[in-house]
């Protein structure tokens, strides 16, 4: 008992003031305001497609983008949250749900698209840009968390992991076509999982509590 | 606490000191080794300090607390195992580590402590005889003269004391055989 009281004596003697984080939806939204630009900016490094707004099958490829970036910024609020001790992540359902709802779209659109032979190098460009993209974002959202710390760092940077997978997917749907060949798909997971794997890896030491 | 955030030391004091009980009890829920528990507790007031600026005053602090404790708890048992699973405890391998001829040096206590159970079955003047001829090496003559004897006479000795020895060896061989 008597080296806590020493313990907390040393602790109160080296008390300074702190400030409090913000709310975990305003901290993910802060993020992706100052993260995503950057993410696309870094993309000019390799030359654009240029998708046509007007073809038939475009409806989807926006429903996809706009569900791919709000699984991400969902993710994302889940992930600042649970860097927070006692808060855990019971918010994940609505993301979960979102998720289904985007794998089936993008394995409808996979199977609506005319068959194409695979070639050597396809979805490379997809991989790519994921990559790129996420360069910049990967250590902003390790800043970011490192605010707070994390008890449980493993989780918390899987979840932010997989935000910035969906965010960047949501930028790739601005450069890609509206068909979506299944090379294409499986390169894109293949994207989601290096980043997810990254920004676990990166980040575990820098933000543990 | 959010006098503590705001940096009022005293505030901070007063509150860990009255929170270490609760600590303590849910260390303890997990933790039954009592160093490790100590260890945990200390672990767990260094991690309150740390964050101490994640806590929202709106909510209640108990489950902050709670958390904390309670992965401090899961990561020093872990640690523990870690440890645990890494660490032999082998006293020959830790004599060995200390003193490379220490296994040497007591396989030779051991064969002394043999040699003098058995001449201690001996009778007083053989059991000489043997020590000085056999462990000392001292020849027959010498041995002879110091012990104020003839020679043929030590050589009768020893020739009594090994037959002794030999029927000693037989008799316990036969004995464990039984047994």
């Amino acid at each position: 008992m008597a080296d806590h009281d020493l313990l907390i004596d040393q602790l109160s003697a080296s008390l300074a003031p702190v400030r409090r984080p913000q709310p975990a939806g305003l901290r993910a939204l802060g993020w992706m305001a100052l993260a995503l630009p950057c993410g696309f900016l870094m993309t000019r490094l390799i030359p654009h497609y240029q998708p046509d707004w007007s073809a038939p099958g475009m409806v989807w490829a926006m429903v996809e983008i706009a569900l791919a970036l709000t699984i991400g910024l969902a993710v994302m609020v889940q992930a600042f949250a649970g860097s927070i001790p006692g808060r855990g992540t019971s918010g994940l359902r609505l993301p979960a749900v979102l998720a289904l709802v985007w794998l089936a779209i993008s394995i409808a659109n996979v199977a609506d698209s005319p068959p194409h032979p695979i070639r050597p190098g396809a979805g490379m460009y997809c991989y790519t840009f994921m990559m790129l993209a996420s360069a910049p974002i990967m250590p902003m959202v390790i800043l970011a968390l490192r605010r707070t710390r994390a008890l449980r760092p493993g989780r918390v940077l899987v979840l932010a992991g997989g935000g910035i997978a969906f965010c960047v997917a949501g930028l790739l749907g601005f450069c890609h076509p509206g068909t979506l060949h299944p090379m294409d798909f499986v390169m894109h997971l293949a994207a989601g999982l290096t980043i997810t794997g990254l920004t676990t890896l990166l980040g575990r030491r820098f933000i543990a509590a | 606490m959010q006098k503590a955030q705001d940096g009022d030391g005293a505030a901070y004091r007063l509150l860990l000191g009255s929170i270490m009980p609760a600590i303590q009890s849910l260390v303890r829920r997990r933790v039954f080794d009592e160093a490790l528990a100590e260890d945990v507790v200390q672990d767990t007031l260094m991690t309150i300090h740390r964050v101490r600026h994640t806590y929202d005053p709106a909510r209640p602090i108990m489950p902050w607390i709670a958390a904390i404790a309670a992965t401090r708890a899961i990561d020093g048992l872990r640690r523990q195992g870690r440890i645990q699973r890494r660490e032999l405890w082998d006293e020959t391998v830790l004599a060995m580590e200390l003193d490379p001829d220490a296994t040497h040096r007591m396989e030779d206590f051991a064969v002394e402590g043999e040699v003098s159970q058995l001449l201690a079955r001996l009778p007083a003047r053989q059991r000489q005889a043997v020590e000085m001829v056999k462990l000392q090496q001292m020849s027959l003559d010498s041995a002879a003269q110091a012990t104020s004897q003839s020679v043929p006479a030590l050589k009768a000795l020893l020739h009594r004391a090994f037959a002794k020895l030999r029927q000693d060896s037989t008799t316990q061989k036969g004995v464990s055989d039984n047994g």
